[in-house]
This record gives C-alpha cells, structure tokens and sequence, in this order.
C-alpha cells in the first residue's frame, strides 16, 4: 500500500517499500514500479490524530519528541537515564500504536538518528557513536536536497557525505547557497537543525454525533459517560488535570448551546462526570440533541493525580472537591467544620462553634 | 449426552452484550465474583450483633427507633469514632439538627464536615458526598428514594458508608435499601441525683444482608463529659446478668458479653 498527499507519495508500507517504492516518488513512478500497490489518500485529521497519541505517549519517555506525518519521529534522550530501558518502552508504545515494528536510530543528532534508523531492522536500533564516520561513506541522496542540486553535487563530484563533509559548509555554501551550507554540516555529523517538539494542543475535546437525535437528560448521562472515559484517558496521558470545562450541545435544526466553567483542577472520572451529569440534568436544551462535546479549554496540573498513588489521600481530595462544589452552588453553610469555641464555658453549646472550611 | 450447566441462549447472550457495550464490562458481574463485605471495625458490640465485624462499606446501614432511643447519641458515637479511621466524615443535616456542642466528642475534628443544604438537595449532595468517596456519611433525614437509587451503587464503587437513622414508621424505602438494620428500643434512662446520665436501649439486628440477622443486646449509654477514647459517648453492653427479664420481643439471638 502506498499513501499518497495530491502527486506524491507520502509513505509505504514495508511490503511496498520491498519493492522499491518509497516516500517522495510521484504517482506515476509509484504505479510503474508497482502497479498492482493500493493507493490511499492521506487522511490529515486521522494523520494529525494518530501523530498527538504518539507524542503524548513518547512524552512520558523523552523531554522533547517531534512527530513528521512522513511517519519520522525523533527523541531527544539528552539527560535521560536508561536510555535502552527508554527505547525499548518507545518501541513497544509505537508498536502498539501503529501495529507495525518501528526502526529506531541512536545518534547525537537527529540527522544521523534518522538515516541510522532508516539501516536499522524492523524492531532493531542501529546505535551511532561516531557520527562522521558513520555518515562518510553513505550517498548524498541521504541529505534529501532537490534533485536540481543533486545533480549539482555530482557535477562536482560528490557523490558521497564524506566528500561533502571534506569540502566544508563555507565552499558548499558557495555552490548551493545556505542549503549547501547545512547540507555539509549535516554531512559532518554537526546538526545546525534543531528538533521542533511537540507541544500538546491548548485543549481535550472529546465529541460523539448522536444519530438519532436525544431529547432525554439521561441518555444524555449514558453517552457522556462513555465520554468522560475518554476525556480521562486523554488527560492522564497528559498527566493533567481540568481547570476549565466546556460542553457543548449540537441542537437538531437550531444553533449549538454551550455551557462553560471553571473548575477546580478536577482529573478523576467521578468527579468530571457528576459536574458534567449536574450541567445536563439542569440543561433544557431548544431541541433533540444531535451531537455532545466534551472540551477541557484550560488543562491545568494534576494536583491530585499523584495522590491517586494512595487511596485514603486521593478519597480525601476528592471529598474536598465535592464539598467545594456543594459550597459553590449552595453556599458556605455546604461545607461547615467544628472549631472550639470558648473551651471552658460552663454552657457545652459555647465550647465549639460550626463555620464555614 | 451431559448436559451443559450453563447453556447459552442467543437472545439473553445479545441483551448482555449490549448492557456491556453501553455500560461497559463492569455493569455485569458474576455472584461468583461478587466482591466480598469489608466490615469498618466500629470498636461498639454493633461489630457482633452485625455478624461481619463492623458496618459494612460500601453499603447503606440503618438506626431506627423512636425518638429517645438512642439512635442519634449511637450515630453521632459512631461517626465520632470514624473521624479517626475513615478519612472524611460528613453528617448531611438539611434540617440544621447538628448540635455544635457535640463536638468534644469528636476524635478528630478536622476530619468531621457538617454539611447543611436545603431539604431538597439533601439527597442530590448525599449523592455527590458517596461518589466522591468520603468514608463515611450519617444522613439525618431520610433521603427521597430517587436519591437512594443512586447512593446505593455510587456507595458500593466507592466503598463509602452510609449511616442513616429513622422513625420506627415511615422510610419504606430507607428501610428497604439498607443492607444492616438495627431497631433500637429504650429500655430506660439513667437517672443520678435527678438528672438523666444516660439511657439504656435495647438494640437488635433486625436485617442483615451479609449474615444472620436476630442478634440483640442492651447497650448502655452514657451523657459524659469525658469522652471516649476512641471518640463517642462512652457505651458498653450490659452482660446479661445485669438485664433481668429483659429479652421481651422476637430476640432470637441474645448476644451476651460476660
């Protein structure tokens, strides 16, 4: 199978890729070399989808990950310890993931990681310690330059990165221009291209379009349930918790109505769905509701995640969660602790006093 | 030819894949599995009379008697002493009863919330409190059933006690959601030179989900200005000896100390 984006092929599969077909080729050299290969079209959201669950898995391993639709992925595992014990788990995740085996790539730059990963086995890492001399011997095709300055490097007969890194970024920038420049230093081991990490977007949404229509408040509950469990799964792999919560209801034959507020940074499942079940059990929406979204506008820290470790200090967390929640919509006297009053009164009512926590 | 113990019927094997598929595979649990009952030790002669150890949680337990028998000083006691093991401790009291000068009798205050909402959100907060988790929940008012029907299973994923205490008429449905149900009787109050030290009840376990129900005993308690160690009006069960003729009504099982 090959996936193509307008002309070009995006990415192969590794029966494809035996063949010869690979990421770059148009699609008449694709359906020459293989014509029997089945051609899909790129699916961005999927793409774009798929890319966000890979970096917020691969977070957790590295401080910084960047993901390239051209399925290219890169770690930078500077200051991580168990470095192997960190590759191992990105394989097993991406595996997961992706249901295919991943090629991984140890270097000192991402440039070399990505073309040792590319000699690398399915599940195998390809580790590079001299990154030189690792890339001298390998074509100049590895640099990825347009074909115009290909040909410009064999006319000057380059055809090799050792020969590139031998004739220095100042002369090749002389010939290709700033490409050239960092075409030589990339051909040196010396990677003047930073990584551009992942940063994981502002908010969770989470939707479900409801065909039929629902009228009923507690069908509604059913679905938002199932909802919640996925706005929870999503904010745990982000470690973070809820500090503003919109949901919004697509309304048959009428405009969307959206309810908004903020929270105290909430992250565990009951909480979330008795705030979101207490906003629709209120709800008196125009029509039947088409379609329910769930969004965490604000995501805030986990506060309380890491409590969740002990169960009697994240029941208490919760409870005062509760309670604020109570106090918030029916006042102080929803929340009242026992303080001491006049300890020595002769009257027991004067002793301890109830006020608001 | 054996027969299978557990033939399979197509329509039944659908409908409970699709409660599984709406409610997921935890709607569904076999009495094989059924998790067991983890009885809070409460320290009082409740623990035998409840034949599992302590109040069950994860459950609803109930305290009816008529007014004066001494369920409400035995429910405060018991919350009193649950500030100390079971995280916090909320009394729902929509109907501003809770009486602040109780509060020498708590072990631990700072875990004790007195929770005061109007009556009709009495049972929408007494909800909220059980899914949250908190340890455990003396209801003062009997909650309208609606919001029992959902206290029950939020109590029993979050592994909350419910304790609620009631009329000796009236809260059917109380009465019916409960799991553990002691009837208390007054058999007498204490008097000391004129003054009313305490009283004695007569406390039978007259429904039990999780064992034999029929136990009974006298407790005695008293008005003290000393608490209990453990938080509480100090309470203890008379032994037999000291309950001549006492045994009067269906008491099958007399659970006697000494």
């Amino acid at each position: 199978m090959v996936v193509v984006a307008g002309e070009r092929v995006l990415a192969v599969s590794e029966e494809a890729e035996r063949v010869g077909l690979e990421p770059g080729l148009t699609l008449r050299q694709a359906e020459a070399l293989c014509p029997t290969a089945t051609v899909a079209g790129s699916d961005p959201a999927a793409t774009a989808r798929l890319a966000d669950e890979i970096a917020a898995a691969l977070l957790e391993l590295a401080p910084a990950v960047e993901v390239r639709a051209d399925g290219r992925i890169w770690m930078d595992l500077e200051g991580v310890t168990g470095v192997g014990r960190a590759l191992g788990e990105a394989r097993d995740r991406l595996h997961r993931l992706t249901g295919a085996l991943p090629r991984l790539g140890l270097a000192p730059g991402p440039f070399t990681a990505a073309v040792a990963a590319a000699r690398a086995r399915p599940g195998r890492v390809l580790v590079v310690a001299d990154a030189r001399a690792f890339l001298a011997p390998l074509p100049v095709r590895e640099l990825g330059l347009d074909p115009e300055r290909e040909g410009r490097l064999e006319l000057l007969g380059l055809r090799t990165l050792g020969a590139v890194a031998a004739l220095g970024p100042h002369r090749l920038e002389t010939q290709l221009g700033p490409v050239g420049r960092t075409a030589a230093l990339l051909a040196r081991g010396e990677e003047p291209l930073p990584l551009r990490p992942w940063r994981p977007p502002a908010g969770i949404e989470v939707r479900r379009r409801l065909d039929p229509p629902v009228e009923d408040a507690e069908r509604l509950g059913f679905v938002a349930r199932a909802l919640v469990d996925d706005l929870v799964t999503a904010l745990g792999r982000r470690g973070a918790g809820a500090r503003r919560l919109q949901v919004r209801l697509g309304i048959e034959d009428g405009a969307p109505e959206v309810r908004e507020g903020a929270v105290d940074p909430l992250w565990g499942r009951g909480e979330l769905l008795a705030l979101v079940v207490e906003w629709l059990r209120d709800w008196r929406p125009a029509g039947a509701v088409n379609e329910l979204g769930i969004e965490v506008t604000e995501p805030g820290p986990p506060g309380r995640r890491q409590l969740g470790l002990w169960r009697d200090e994240a029941s208490i967390e919760e409870v005062d969660a509760a309670l604020e929640r109570l106090r918030a919509r029916h006042g102080p006297r929803a929340g009242l602790r026992l303080r001491p009053g006049l300890p020595n009164s002769p009257l027991p009512l004067r002793r301890y006093r109830l006020e608001p926590r | 030819m054996t027969r299978d113990p557990h033939p399979r019927h197509p329509a039944l094997e659908d409908a409970l894949g699709t409660v599984r598929a709406r409610h997921g595979h935890r709607a569904l649990l076999s009495a094989a599995h059924l998790p067991a009952a983890r009885p809070w030790s409460t320290g009082l002669p409740l623990d035998r009379l409840s034949a599992v150890g302590g109040l069950p949680r994860g459950r609803l337990s109930l305290l009816r008697g008529a007014p004066g028998s001494g369920k409400l000083s035995l429910a405060l006691s018991l919350v009193a002493r649950a500030t100390r093991g079971l995280g916090r401790v909320a009394v729902l009291d929509p109907r501003c009863r809770f009486d602040p000068a109780l509060g020498w009798l708590v072990a631990d205050p700072e875990a004790l919330t007195v929770v005061q909402v109007p009556p009709p959100a009495a049972g929408g907060a007494a909800v909220t409190l059980v899914r949250a988790g908190v340890g455990l929940l003396l209801v003062l008012e009997p909650p309208p059933a609606r919001a029992l029907a959902a206290i029950g299973p939020a109590a029993a994923r979050s592994g909350s006690l419910v304790l609620a205490t009631a009329g000796p008429e009236g809260a059917e449905a109380l009465a019916h959601a409960s799991s553990l149900t002691f009837a208390l009787e007054r058999v007498r109050w204490l008097w000391e030179r004129g003054q009313v030290v305490g009283l004695r009840t007569l406390v039978e376990c007259v429904k039990n989900r999780l064992g034999p129900a029929g136990r009974c005993a006298v407790l005695e308690i008293r008005y003290v200005s000393d608490r209990s160690p453990s938080g509480g009006l100090p309470i203890r069960e008379l032994p037999r000896s000291e309950a001549p003729g006492l045994g009067r009504g269906p008491c099958r099982g007399w659970s006697a100390a000494g």
